[in-house]
């Protein structure tokens, strides 16, 4: 491309939006070329260099016009006050621009923390089918959670609600941690809640995704919140037998009954769900016995690790009863 | 010229030095001399003031969570609590109850903090889900000035001494006392009339947050 005035070639300057150089370090050419100007509108200016000498000085040509997007610019043909009225100018538009990404900028992030709030409590309301429950709803299923079901004819249906799992899996916590503080458990490298809420929550998850791995594996119809909730309510045996466990910490016979009974009925009551929402025997057998064997095991192994018989209540029971037989 | 107008309309006003000699006025660069006293109006504040703390108000939600069966025949509103929370209230609150609790056991303290923080999250949530309309802020508020209570029964358990090991029936009392205390409080304010038949799906919640802060004070 070449000018119209002195038909030398034109300087052509390109910059991607990355170059991080000072405009003004480059040039007047250069920051007025990339001010903010859309560079096909820019009439270019031939540089003072390749302009012929004698053309310079005795130039009787008309100087040459720049077109800025709204202002129009008229350069004399004196070198130097063409740059210095370019510097004004793209100064000005340089602010103007720094402002509106300022501008642009401060909209932008606020638009995003509002839409994150926003989200958040969208999210919110999306969990309310889980949670909004009547409190007799919840007492219901706390009960039926240790009932088996005997008919495996017919899937019996499983609630998609949250609440009562999560409180139940909140209660394992408090009482597993009186269970810790009673037997004098002391854990060298953890806190007794922080060990206390990784065992419930842990378990939690553990048989949920227990009972996702079978349902794949044995067709069983379930979905993961169905799943969640199954695995939530059958804690309530654990909260139950670890609170009486608590009463009667001085043997350890009324522990193995409540672990029979309480907790017994309580698997039986999920492996029959599962059962029942299963097509096949032999799959059904698999996902009851594997979910039963664990449920069961669990609470021994909470039993076993977090609350230990008191030896010395039993020492000093043993040497009263001795003494009366003495005597 | 946008930019030098600009300049021009920030640095002028109380920022003009009186002492500025006129020949740097001259060269424009009188803005060296000039001098920022906005911040001066502010320095003037009292910090209460400054960090918006406000002690009678702070002193009546206190009287109205200490005693919160009694303080409506009184001609107190209990409902100040949940329209207008603050947060240096409960913040002095949980740092009452850290104080009491750390002894021999430092590390009480962040569990404690962060227990007031998530257990009121997990209020809120609760709260929201179950069809009430209350804040992060109000549960945050009325979770924390609640903890009075417990440390008031804590501190009385530590003078009677009924907080050690073993067998104890007056440390067992004291203890569900407190909680019950604390639970009542905090479930009065945030139960709002909109779920009233839910109340006791938002309060068993509550409860067990406050069983948590009293393991706290007994060994975390």
């Amino acid at each position: 491309m070449e000018t119209e005035a002195t038909g030398e070639p034109a300087v052509t300057i390109e910059m991607s939006e990355t170059d991080t150089e000072s405009f003004e370090d480059l040039g007047p050419r250069v920051a007025f070329a990339n001010g903010g100007i859309t560079q096909a509108e820019v009439t270019t200016i031939p540089s003072v260099e390749e302009i012929p000498e004698g053309t310079l000085i005795n130039s009787t040509l008309d100087p040459p016009t720049v077109n800025i997007s709204s202002a129009s610019l008229t350069v004399p043909a004196t070198s130097g006050v063409v740059r210095r009225s370019i510097d004004v100018d793209n100064r000005a538009s340089e602010a103007t621009i720094a402002a509106a990404q300022m501008v642009h900028q401060i909209v932008s992030t606020g638009k995003e923390k509002a839409a994150t709030w926003v989200k958040a409590y969208a999210n919110l309301d999306n969990l309310r089918p889980h949670f909004d429950v009547e409190p007799r709803t919840v007492v219901n299923r706390l009960i039926q959670s240790f009932v088996p079901i005997t008919d495996l004819s017919s899937p019996e249906k499983v609630p998609t609600e949250l609440y009562g799992p999560l409180v139940t899996s909140l209660t394992l916590v408090a009482v597993l941690q009186m269970n810790m503080k009673t037997s004098n458990t002391s854990l060298e490298e953890a806190t007794l809640i922080e060990t206390a809420l990784t065992t419930c929550f842990g378990y939690w998850a553990f048989l949920t995704g227990v009972i996702i791995g079978l349902s794949y594996l044995c067709s069983t119809y379930i979905n993961k919140i169905q799943a969640c909730s199954i695995a939530g309510y059958g804690m309530v045996s654990h909260v139950v037998v670890s609170f009486l466990a608590e009463l009667f910490h001085t043997d350890r016979t009324p522990f193995f009954m409540f672990w029979f009974t309480i907790c017994g009925a309580s698997s039986a009551r999920m492996a029959t769900v599962i059962a029942s929402r299963t097509v096949g025997v032999s799959q059904r057998i698999l996902a009851s016995s594997i979910i039963i064997f664990i449920h069961m095991t669990f609470l021994l192994y909470l039993h076993f690790s977090y609350h230990h018989i008191l030896d010395e209540i039993v020492e000093v029971v043993e040497h009263i009863e001795e003494a009366l037989d003495i005597e | 010229m946008l930019a030098i107008e600009t300049y021009s309309e920030i640095y002028t006003g109380d920022r003009k030095n009186a002492d500025t000699p006129q020949w740097l006025e001259k060269l424009k660069l009188d803005w060296l001399l000039e001098t920022d006293n906005e911040h001066e109006k502010f320095d003037n504040r009292p910090l209460l003031e400054e960090l918006d703390i406000d002690p009678s108000e702070i002193w009546y939600k206190i009287r109205c969570i200490l005693l919160p069966v009694f303080i409506s025949k009184w001609g107190y509103q209990k409902h100040v609590l949940r329209d207008n929370p603050d947060f240096w209230g409960p913040l002095m609150s949980v740092t009452i109850f850290s104080a009491i609790s750390v002894w021999g056991q430092s590390h009480v303290v962040g569990w404690i903090y962060t227990f007031w923080f998530s257990g009121s999250a997990l209020i809120f949530g609760l709260g929201r889900v179950l069809g009430g309309d209350i804040t992060y802020s109000q549960s945050l508020s009325i979770i924390g000035y609640s903890l009075l209570p417990l440390s008031t029964v804590c501190l009385t358990m530590m003078i009677t001494g009924s907080c050690s090991g073993g067998f104890n029936f007056l440390g067992y009392v004291l203890w569900i006392f407190g909680i019950v205390w604390s639970s009542y409080s905090a479930a009065s304010l945030l139960v709002a009339d909109e779920f009233l038949d839910k109340k006791p799906l938002i309060t068993y919640p509550i409860i067990l947050l406050y069983i948590y802060f009293m393991h706290f004070f007994t060994g975390v």
